[in-house]
């Protein structure tokens, strides 16, 4: 493994770890300019493997929006994790989704990044600062509560979570199994390069994956049965093996 | 090189860094997921980790150009969306017991 | 379409219909058992009363269409045919009509088929198992009305009369055995319907245990009919090889076992000696379930049983001989101890299994029309007299014993009328149904050829005595004499599923009471005007009372007139049927099968009639004089007879001879095992045991229920892993 690779990873876990809310905001503050440090890292990073790893094509970066967005969607990913009012962090979780949706159209997929959106940003979230605002009985103002303000285990969470990342990444970066990227550029050749529009996703979704999207239909549906029998508030104590009373042992 | 449109620029090094972009959000989704208390943070972790996902399929999709990875996404996000109604669903029932979102008060609930 | 079923011949027009009869039945079933709780709930009564009145409907047809030229005029109306076409339709019939609808299972070459198998047997059968059902389900609406899960009793129902139907109408062994189950699983349900009892779930385990055994028979013998016979069609075991001699001497050993077990099958389910022990137990259930399942149809079933196999049974004389000899031994046990019984219900239970003992007697000496009809008969007389001291338990407010009531005949006419009657054809008076058809088995025995058929006879004649005495001793104390009514008189039954409270109320009511004579007094002043009213009951049950009573009157008649030549309808009706040897059983001879003796031989009919008649008689005075005229008198004698009444009172002791000869050894054995048992585990398995037990001990703090450790136990171990695949495999 890259010992830069190393660096970043390290960095971004020790920013991640200080910034978890523990109530105390100089820390916060600290990881946060020690995160800066390790995307900065991470990026020369990217840049100097590119160079080496694939010197034909590296005129071909990624170009700016991907920075841009994958920025965005990063820090308000940590965002989320680590504000400690919920509300806020829904807040975050809605920027890092427009930001995925971003980077969805520079991948050329419009309609699912309309769709994440739509269902995320629009449903989802929604649902999400409903159940926030119902279930905590503060709410925005009042101060968050204790198991929001301090988090649990937040060292070992970090330690787990970026050795995974780093074994990921590895695996990325040097360990690059053979056949995977060998294998997509001549495919990718192959195939020419006309545009994958939403025709070859409909066409795809209706005969490759029918059944499929019929199940996942039962399953909304299943769903939604069920997060109304969940959420009913008294669930009946059914007199449901027959009339008279109930019996007495 | 006979890819020259613009949608050729897609390249291996791009598709790793979509990838590595992928692995982060779902790591930061990882360490949400496991250092939050309480149940709704928990679950918009698990959302994190879902998007993260998500990159990574589409990323293929595009690297392949197989619409493959964006079926996959859109059952993605229908598995999304029915988690996070059925899970709300239960957090609110949960709070009307306890009276709180702390996800160790139900630590109880061991098999 | 219209035309298609035109074309049909008059047989398969039959064989639709038949196959039609346990559809009803069941759709009721589902419909009550998916729609009862929410939707039909009071009214769960009426698909169960559509389902078997049109099953019913069906039955009557296939009856008709299988009569022997005696109701030419209804057929001719109902069919659309000429009057001379009418009376071709019953004697073109072949000897069965079969025909397999699909398959219900198959594997390679072995097929078992959904199909039907009509002959005169099962037509009766399911004719009269339906009929009486039909009064049975009205009965039950009244009966049953208001208590908990009414819904349910009436989808348990649906289902034993679809599976009562389905054995009666199979045309092989596996569909019978899925009969006879469903048959078996419905008696176990309804006998424990009021499941907060526990002597109602007792008895509820008890049938369903003491049927086992007679299952696990039954099933050991259809496996041996399919190796012998490689198939499980009645049509290809009967009329098979069976018929020839080298495949029967080649089968010895087989031709023993196949009867012997069908007999033990049989006997589980129509509780003859070794295991009634079930069937007056199984009186814990609802009153018309008693009727229906206990009394008219289920018990009956190992009648059909042995009938239907009679060809079977006839290449092995000793065990038919067997059948007969325990089946009397049954009928007189069960009528000594219903002599002694002090519960209306548990009289009649114990009379119920003494006249199953007639009919197998009269399947012993192959008289199997006579069975059949005694089968027939009584299902009338029974579920009359079932469904009566129904009326009584529901009026008496649950109250059953015979010494805390009296003279109800000024409270309940109509019951008392309907009761009557049934003690007179259960007591074999002459004119009445149970006469009829118990003299049939009784001169059957007498003319035997086997030499055993006499003595058959005689202890037939000495229970048909008791009979008589032990119907009138529970009618006289019952209905006539003072009027003494128990103290929960006129109170709803209470119900197994009350409250708590409530039971206790009953329970303090019921406690002021203990003193037998003060019973009229205290129940005047406390419930005066309860008094007043008719005990009857609504109209619903005493209406099948009326039609149960009318038919217990005329259907013994059936076996006198309507047949021909001297015949009676039903035996010219039931004479296709291979069960019989004529009135004389002759040991199957080489040639042939049947043999008809010759009619000089016989004892003559009449002879035998005015026997039976008079013991009947006799009977009834023996009880009009203990139990009406001089009922101190009865006291005296029963001291007298201390120790006899006594051995009476508890069965023969046989649930005791059971308990300590079969259940406590077992119970030892068991304990012995448990010993040995102990002493391994101590040893060996708990040096096994406790290695795990310390592992655990290691890994238990990690199962602390908090979700983060066990994400982060998955999550380190897939790094761990991807790590090692990348750094060690590689």
């Amino acid at each position: 493994m890259d010992y830069p690779l190393i660096i970043a990873t390290a960095c971004g876990a020790i920013a991640l770890y200080l910034m978890m809310p523990r109530g105390q905001g100089w820390l916060v503050k600290l990881g946060a300019l020690i995160g800066v440090l390790a995307l900065a890292s991470g990026l020369s990073y990217l840049t100097h493997w590119a160079s080496v790893q694939f010197p034909a094509q590296h005129a071909g970066g990624p170009g700016i929006f991907f920075y841009a967005f994958a920025l965005i969607a990063v820090g308000s990913a940590v965002g989320v994790v680590c504000h400690p009012k919920p509300l806020y962090s829904a807040l975050y979780f809605v920027l890092m989704t427009l930001a995925i949706a971003g980077l969805f159209v520079l991948l050329m997929a419009e309609f699912i990044a309309v769709v994440l959106i739509i269902i995320y940003a629009g449903a989802i979230l929604v649902t999400y600062v409903f159940v926030i605002m119902l279930a905590s009985s503060s709410g925005v103002a009042a101060a968050a509560v204790d198991y929001d303000r301090i988090s649990a285990d937040p060292l070992i969470a970090v330690l787990v979570s970026f050795l995974l990342l780093g074994t990921v990444l590895e695996t990325l970066f040097t360990h690059r199994p053979h056949g995977f990227i060998a294998a997509g550029s001549t495919s990718l050749a192959a195939q020419g390069t006309h545009w994958l529009g939403l025709a070859a996703l409909g066409k795809n979704l209706y005969s490759q994956y029918t059944l499929p999207l019929e199940l996942a239909g039962v399953l909304m549906t299943i769903s939604l049965v069920g997060a109304v029998v969940i959420a009913r508030k008294n669930a009946p104590q059914t007199h449901m093996l027959g009339l008279g009373d109930m019996p007495a042992e | 090189m006979m890819i020259t449109h613009a949608t050729s620029s897609f390249s291996d090094p791009v598709l790793v860094r979509y990838l590595a972009l992928g692995a982060v959000l779902f790591a930061i989704g990882l360490v949400g997921f496991m250092a939050r208390r309480n149940m709704i943070m928990i679950f918009l972790s698990t959302e994190i980790m879902f998007q993260g996902v998500a990159i990574n399929l589409i990323a293929f999709s595009r690297y392949y150009h197989n619409a493959d990875g964006q079926s996959f996404v859109i059952f993605l996000l229908t598995v999304a969306a029915a988690e996070a109604s059925l899970a709300l669903g239960l957090v609110v029932m949960l709070f009307r017991h306890r009276q709180t979102l702390n996800v160790d008060a139900w630590s109880d609930m061991q098999g | 379409m219209f035309q298609l079923i035109q074309q049909l011949t008059f047989h398969h027009k039959a064989e639709i219909l038949a196959g039609l009869i346990p559809l009803f039945p069941l759709a009721a079933m589902v419909i009550i058992a998916l729609f009862g709780g929410k939707i039909l709930k009071g009214r769960a009564h009426v698909p169960a009363i559509i389902g078997i009145a049109c099953s019913f409907f069906l039955a009557i047809l296939l009856l008709l269409i299988f009569d022997v030229g005696q109701f030419n005029g209804i057929k001719a109306a109902l069919f659309h045919v000429t009057a001379a076409q009418a009376n071709q339709i019953g004697a073109l019939s072949p000897e069965f009509l079969q025909m397999k609808f699909s398959t219900w299972i198959s594997a390679g070459g072995f097929s078992i088929p959904f199909g039907v198998y009509l002959d005169p047997l099962s037509v009766l059968f399911v004719s009269f198992v339906t009929g009486i059902s039909l009064l049975i389900f009205i009965y039950s609406s009244g009966y049953m009305e208001g208590d908990y899960g009414y819904f349910r009793f009436f989808a348990y129902l649906s289902m034993f009369v679809t599976a009562m139907t389905i054995l009666v109408l199979a045309n092989n062994f596996l569909l019978v055995y899925l009969g006879w189950e469903g048959v078996g699983l419905a008696s176990y349900l309804l006998v424990g319907y009021y499941y907060p009892k526990r002597s109602a779930r007792d008895a509820a385990t008890k049938a369903f245990i003491v049927n086992r055994i007679g299952d696990t028979c039954f099933a050991i013998a259809i496996f041996m009919i399919y190796l012998t016979f490689h198939s499980l069609n009645f049509a290809n075991v009967f009329y098979g090889p069976l018929q020839s001699a080298s495949f029967r001497a080649a089968h010895q050993s087989m031709m023993f076992w196949i009867p012997l077990l069908l007999m033990f099958g049989a006997f589980a389910k129509s509780a003859q000696f070794p295991l009634h022990v079930w069937l007056p137990d199984a009186m814990e259930g609802p009153t018309p379930v008693s009727a229906l399942i206990h009394a008219a149809t289920m018990v009956t079933a190992g009648v059909y049983l042995i009938a239907r196999c009679m060809p079977i049974f006839m290449h092995d004389l000793p065990v038919l001989h067997l059948v007969g000899i325990i089946g009397t031994f049954t009928a007189f046990m069960a009528a000594t101890i219903a002599m002694c019984q002090y519960d209306l219900k548990r009289i009649w239970a114990y009379s119920t299994v003494s006249q199953l003992g007639y009919m197998f007697m009269g399947l012993g000496v192959a008289a199997g029309s006579a069975a059949v009809f005694h089968v027939f008969t009584h299902a009338f007389f029974k579920a009359l007299l079932f469904l009566s001291s129904g009326s009584v338990m529901h009026a008496m407010g649950g109250e059953l014993d015979i010494r805390k009531m009296s003279g109800l005949r000024k409270r309940m006419p109509i019951t008392t009328i309907c009761l009557l009657v049934g003690a007179l054809s259960l007591a074999g008076f002459p004119g009445w149904a149970g006469f009829f058809s118990k003299d049939e088995i009784l001169s059957a025995a007498m003319n035997s050829t086997w030499s055993g058929g006499p003595w058959l006879a005689v202890i037939g004649l000495l229970t048909a005595l008791l009979t008589a005495y032990y119907t009138f001793r529970a009618f006289f104390r019952v209905f006539m004499g003072d009027l003494v009514l128990p103290q929960t008189a006129g109170l709803h039954e209470p119900s197994a599923f009350a409250l708590p409270a409530e039971s206790d109320h009953d329970h303090h009511q019921a406690h002021g009471a203990d003193d037998p004579s003060q019973h009229g007094h205290d129940a005047h002043a406390g419930h005066g005007q309860q008094r007043n009213t008719s005990f009857d009951g609504p109209i619903t049950m005493w209406g099948p009372l009326v039609i149960l009573a009318i038919g217990a009157t005329l259907v013994g008649w059936l076996g006198v007139f309507g047949g021909h030549g001297d015949q009676g309808w039903i035996q010219s009706f039931l004479a296709r049927v291979p069960m019989n040897s004529g009135i004389h059983y002759v040991p199957t001879p080489p040639g042939g099968l049947f043999l008809p003796a010759a009619a000089a031989d016989r004892l003559s009919p009449a002879i035998g009639m005015s026997i039976g008649g008079i013991l009947a008689v006799a009977g009834i005075l023996i009880a009009l004089y203990f139990h009406l005229i001089n009922r101190h008198a009865a006291e005296v004698v029963k001291s007298a007879l201390r120790p006899l009444a006594t051995f009476l009172e508890n069965k023969w002791y046989i649930d005791e001879i059971y308990h300590y000869g079969i259940v406590k050894p077992l119970w030892y054995v068991g304990r012995m095992l448990y010993g040995v048992d102990h002493l391994v585990d101590g040893i060996v398995v708990n040096f096994f045991g406790y290695f795990p037990q310390f592992v655990g001990w290691l890994l238990k703090p990690t199962q602390s229920g908090r979700l983060r450790y066990y994400a982060i136990g998955m999550v380190s171990g897939l790094a761990l892993v991807i790590l090692g695949v990348l750094y060690l495999l590689r």
